[in-house]
């Protein structure tokens, strides 16, 4: 072979190496981009999921204030519904879970201090990898928005509002 | 005529470009990715429910006898009425300070353990319109939390209004930002 053949054919070489390496990059590029994607589709799922929870929650006739008995009070839940609801969850479990799915709501009173959080949807999803066993390995979503706590048991009968947290944790 | 070692040049440097361009399309891709849906429903949520929650709260006020004002129509209006002019009264005295200086205590103090513990920036203000001559006085310094406001990505509660009798309005709004 000649020296020129010799050069022509490294120099083939070079460039289908660096060609090669180029075409690698892109490759790795892309996968990295369609996890990412597939990442981010995955959360955008889940805040959807902890919008249509956090606004069914706020919705409940279970737990909204009501005014007259029939209008009801934005962003208010009544505190003697409250520290009964965790029963009626209990007892209508597969109805709510049909309505609220995998999540854990909480209460928390904030004004005045003192008060105890109210848990009061408690489905917590845990993952079961190949070997069987439970391990909370699951995708979760906090959600957190203000309310006012109802107080109708006063000294005087006047209701009282108090400032509160809602919490809604979701799970994927 | 080009050459046909010209021309396999000329399309390996094409096919570089190209390979170029798509990551430089990717990237801007990444980089333009604007605000999901959750957070402007969060911010926008968050604003309006706190702003409500805020006015509606009934704050203890204790001064030989306890009462229980709303921090809205009770304090915000009795401090816009000790601002009318004239003697400087006001009608609730929860503590020794004014209470105007009472009601942005409060309003601070609920906003740094709800907002400000989820890291969100925030700014407060609560603005006194008088009647008539529709002059505008702040009733208090604004609340700025975790910095204030200052990013693009903000959104507010709405005008909060109250009436404060005989004064004007009380014009209450929340910034919420992240």
């Amino acid at each position: 072979m000649t020296k020129r053949g010799q050069i022509h054919i490294s120099e083939t070489v070079a460039v289908l190496f660096i060609f090669f390496i180029l075409v690698v990059f892109g490759i790795v590029f892309y996968a990295r981009f369609q996890q990412t994607s597939l990442q981010h589709k995955e959360n955008e799922f889940l805040a959807t999921k902890a919008i249509e929870t956090t606004t069914k929650v706020l919705f409940l006739p279970e737990l909204a204030c009501t005014k007259s008995g029939a209008e009801t009070e934005d962003n208010c839940f009544d505190l003697a519904k409250l520290r009964h609801v965790n029963n009626l969850f209990t007892q209508e479990r597969l109805y709510y879970f049909s309505l609220l799915s995998y999540a854990t709501i909480t209460v928390q009173q904030v004004y005045p201090p003192g008060g105890e959080p109210f848990v009061i949807y408690n489905e917590k999803k845990i993952a079961v990898p190949g070997d069987g066993t439970p391990s909370p390995t699951v995708n979760k979503e906090p959600t957190y928005f203000v309310v006012v706590l109802r107080d109708d048991l006063t000294e005087n009968s006047v209701p009282r509002y108090y400032f509160g947290i809602l919490t809604v944790e979701v799970y994927s | 005529m080009i050459s046909k070692r010209a021309q396999v040049e000329l399309v390996g440097l094409v096919i570089i470009v190209i390979l170029i361009t798509l990551g430089m399309l990717f990237l801007v891709l990444f980089a333009l990715q604007g605000d999901s849906e959750k957070d402007v429903f969060t911010r926008k949520g968050l604003a309006y429910s706190t702003m409500g929650a805020l006015v509606k709260t009934n704050i203890q006020c204790e001064n030989g006898v306890v009462s229980y004002p709303q921090l809205g129509n009770g304090l915000l209006d009795d401090c816009a009425q000790a601002l009318r002019g004239g003697v400087d009264f006001c009608y609730y005295k929860c503590g020794p300070e004014h209470c105007c200086d009472f009601s942005q205590k409060q309003i601070k103090t609920l906003l740094e353990e709800s907002l400000g513990l989820w890291g969100k920036h925030y700014v407060f203000t609560s603005t006194l319109v008088r009647f008539g001559g529709g002059s505008t006085n702040e009733l208090f310094s604004p609340i700025i939390g975790n910095g204030g406001c200052t990013g693009k990505n903000k959104d507010s509660s709405g005008v909060f209004p109250i009436t404060a009798e005989g004064t004007g309005l009380i014009e209450n709004v929340l910034y919420v930002c992240d």
